[in-house]
């Protein structure tokens, strides 16, 4: 096994470039991977090490050399499974065990009458409330919280394991580094701005005039919603039936 | 030759821009090894994928460690990875270039099933280390003169936490468990469903739900709340195969099973 430069030692640039150093985020993963920081293009020697020892000024390549690296996946720690994120919830199950809104009369999935009765209500893992629509086409799975803006992934509550960071990227500055979370509280998707600069919009379907958000206050949006963060937005959208 | 649209990755010559399938995905490109990459074997051409424009640190190392884990399994059915590396703003891997292109456009009929027991089996191997692909498309199922492998799994979660479909991808979610896009943790019974998937679309040639909108919006709606059709052309061995891959997970068949009862027929 070639020597290795820790991922230690080209961290601190990577933080300074792309990472505000406003709020420390916690190393989610052992640093158990090794991450050779070399120049590019590379001069025609083997080692990663001595490769970058040979700087030529132009911008670094990082690598993980994975052809031999069944040494150093020994050394990685066991992987977890996925963590359910999903939140405990009262709700009520339809004959296909579909997990239901108790303020539903029908499966929001399969159709099926639910039961009504207080008794039916039980608790559960809260299934997916819809789906953040991106102007760009990308669509997320709301099963959590996420934070939006420019730098989401400084958020305190992001770097908890709180809240997904979504990353809205803007060359104008107007979108804030944090600037709206999307919260869920029980059946219900809420927007919070988060004081950002140049403030957030909210289209309700049906309402002529989009509103203001005031800063710090959470608001219940329905299927539909277009929340506007300058000259970029979202749209949050229902999988299930209406 | 496709048009080639970068010259180099990081000190990869490029060759040729890969189409789409090619070699399982987009953003492919055949590449010149270079020589301080060292491989057990004497490729000089490999092929380099664009995992990402724009990334974190923080990100770059937990994809370095799911490849790693990957690459590390050795398997037979899964692709042979070579380095993951970051530069200039993209995260990109190389790995090894598989000549007979994908399941997306297979180009022997009768290797098709063959091929999808092939998958299964890298998707057991990647089981039995505690992992889970995750995107099991036709097009991830690539295909070589002596046997199929499973391209790489999915980095979409590591690198954007919630992406359920990237943009113009929207198709790709027919051979996703509904249960998944509604929200359970990814597991390995979800790999068995879309090697199901995989099986029904080139077997039967159509999809669970007829063509699906390019839209992801309505695709997921379509996929959410249709029942998945199985078709009845399919001979009645593979839609028994098929339809245990959609049963319940607690009585879903392990991926290992599921490349036994291809092997089999």
């Amino acid at each position: 096994m070639q020597p290795l430069a820790s991922v230690e030692s080209v961290a601190p640039a990577e933080v300074g470039a792309a990472e505000s150093p406003a709020v420390e985020v916690p190393a989610v993963e052992s640093p158990a991977v090794a991450v050779a920081a070399m120049p590019a293009p590379a001069v025609a020697v083997e080692s990663p090490a001595e490769v970058a020892a040979a700087g030529n000024g132009e911008a670094p390549l990082e690598s993980v050399a994975l052809s031999p690296a069944a040494g150093l996946a020994a050394d990685l720690p066991v992987r977890t499974p996925a963590v359910d994120e999903r939140d405990q919830v009262l709700g009520v199950r339809c004959d296909n065990s579909h997990f239901n809104d108790p303020r539903r009369t029908d499966c929001a999935v399969c159709g099926q009458p639910l039961p009504n009765a207080e008794s039916a209500v039980q608790p559960g893992p809260r299934p997916s409330l819809g789906v953040l629509v991106l102007d760009d086409g990308n669509v997320f799975g709301l099963e959590t919280d996420y934070v939006l803006g420019r730098e989401p992934q400084n958020d305190p509550e992001v770097a908890g394991g709180g809240a997904r960071p979504l990353r809205v990227a803007d060359p104008d500055g107007i979108v804030s580094r944090r600037h709206v979370r999307v919260a869920l509280n029980g059946w219900d998707v809420q927007v919070v701005d988060l004081g950002s600069s140049n403030g957030t919009t909210i289209e309700v379907p049906g309402e002529p005039e989009p509103r203001s958000a005031a800063p710090h206050q959470p608001v219940v949006i329905v299927p539909g919603t277009r929340v506007n963060m300058g000259r970029r937005w979202f749209r949050y959208e229902a999988l299930g039936r209406p | 030759m496709s048009p080639t649209v970068v010259a180099a990755i990081a000190d990869y010559e490029i060759l040729e821009a890969l189409p789409a399938g090619a070699n399982g995905r987009t953003g492919s490109y055949l590449a010149r090894r270079p020589p301080r990459l060292v491989l057990d074997f004497d490729f000089d051409t490999v092929v380099v994928k664009v995992l990402q424009e724009g990334s974190t640190a923080r990100a770059f190392r937990v994809v370095s460690e799911d490849l790693l884990r990957f690459a590390a399994l050795r398997s037979p059915y899964l692709v042979t990875l070579f380095e993951v590396g970051r530069h200039d703003g993209l995260v990109f891997c190389s790995m090894q270039h598989v000549t007979g292109g994908s399941l997306a456009a297979p180009g022997d009929p009768t290797q098709v099933l063959k091929a999808v027991a092939d998958a299964a089996r890298g998707a057991a191997d990647l089981h039995a280390a505690g992992l889970v692909h995750g995107a099991i498309t036709p097009s991830n199922v690539l295909v070589a003169p002596y046997g199929a492998k499973l391209a790489e799994p999915s980095l979409d979660r590591s690198f954007s936490p919630g992406l359920l479909v990237r943009a113009g991808a929207a198709r790709a979610i027919e051979f996703a468990d509904p249960a998944l896009l509604l929200g359970e943790p990814l597991s390995p019974h979800h790999d068995v469903w879309s090697l199901g998937a995989v099986l029904h679309r080139v077997t039967a040639g159509v999809g669970f739900y007829g063509a699906l909108p390019a839209d992801p919006l309505g695709a997921l709606r379509r996929v959410v709340r249709a029942e998945p059709a199985i078709s009845p052309a399919l001979p009645p061995d593979v839609a028994d195969v098929v339809r245990a891959c959609l049963a319940p997970p607690h009585v879903r068949p392990a991926a290992a099973t599921v490349a036994s009862r291809l092997a089999r027929r």
